[in-house]
């Protein structure tokens, strides 16, 4: 499985929950907002990425399966 | 990264919407974190919401955690602590960040500066410091809430101070009681005040010594060292800081945050 990510950009905060958990992910741009990173092979697992979203206090960050199906928020 | 079971065994309202907690480790027993790290709790599972709060406890306590919270935000989180009865099981996901005390400190003055329940990791250090690492160095702490009755902790700090020679507190209310004694307004003013009047800055080499002023306590920290700032709290007090904190000559490597939301 693998999830794809994306970053509400008006939502977020800039608390940097997602890239403490999913730091392969994630990242903190020059405004101090979370941009996905591009992936360059390494990953993170799905269930870090999911756990970062989750742990998002403004629900910042939607995840979509495989499929193309949104899985967070539910 | 590790899940974890762990019972409530003790929920105290302690102070004004402070709240404190003492998570028993269920499965498994014990837990690895530096001080300073945070858990993510599951508040409400059937919807995945977790949040994240730091560990207050330290590391060498292994088999239990401790968290401070600030329920007044009555979010999720705040509304799932609330409720939570000794005997509950709860269920986590840590140890998490990188707020905690580098290497490249130990040898240098420890500031540590918090706003309301940003104590909580700061507590974390500064009990891993004193009592398990017996860190000899100076270590200071500004604590800054509003009022006084939502002070919790005070005589905990106090003892600290009179059994360890190396460190030093200060109580910073920014709405004292009339005829409050003790240190009143912001932390940030405070905490660059302190700055000014103490050591060499390494970014400022021919920084002239101030002897300072006020505290008689800090000419026993004077010492040709460089600090380390410690922040945890709200953010506005965070950026302030570190912003003031540049403009005095301190260098940013040297100041390390986490901000609350």
């Amino acid at each position: 499985m693998s999830y794809s990510v994306k970053v509400l950009r008006d939502k977020c905060i800039g608390a940097a929950s997602c890239v403490a958990v999913a730091p392969k992910t994630f990242k903190l741009d020059s405004q101090n907002k979370a941009v996905v990173i591009k992936s360059t092979g390494d990953k993170d697992a799905d269930d870090a990425i999911l756990l970062a979203a989750q742990s998002c206090p403004t629900a910042a960050i939607e995840v979509y399966d495989e499929s193309g199906k949104k899985i967070w928020p539910l | 990264m590790q899940s974890f079971t762990a019972r409530v065994s003790e929920h105290q309202l302690i102070a004004g919407s402070f709240q404190y907690l003492h998570l028993e480790l269920v499965n498994p027993d014990k837990i690895e974190f530096q001080a300073g790290q945070y858990l993510i709790l599951t508040v409400e599972a059937a919807k995945g919401i977790r949040r994240n709060y730091s560990i207050a406890s330290r590391p060498e306590m292994s088999h239990a955690v401790e968290l401070l919270v600030d329920v007044k935000p009555q979010g999720s989180g705040s509304q799932y602590l609330k409720n939570l009865k000794p005997g509950e099981q709860v269920k986590f996901v840590a140890p998490f960040g990188n707020f905690v005390v580098q290497d490249a400190c130990v040898n240098h003055q420890l500031l540590f500066v918090a706003t309301g329940s940003g104590i909580s990791p700061i507590r974390s250090m500064i009990l891993d410091l004193l009592i398990t690492k017996k860190h000899q160095g100076p270590i200071r702490l500004w604590w800054g809430m509003r009022r006084q009755e939502d002070c919790f902790w005070v005589e905990d700090f106090d003892n600290l101070e009179k059994e360890y020679q190396n460190f030093k507190w200060d109580l910073i209310l920014s709405r004292p009681p009339k005829n409050w004694p003790l240190h009143f307004g912001h932390v940030t003013q405070h905490l660059i005040e302190y700055t000014k009047q103490s050591t060499i800055n390494p970014a400022k080499p021919r920084t002239v010594w101030y002897r300072a002023k006020r505290d008689p306590r800090q000419s026993r920290d004077n010492q040709q060292s460089t600090m380390c700032f410690y922040l945890c709290g709200n953010k506005f007090m965070i950026e302030e800081l570190s912003t003031k904190l540049a403009e005095v000559g301190i260098n940013k490597e040297h100041i390390h945050t986490e901000k609350f939301f």
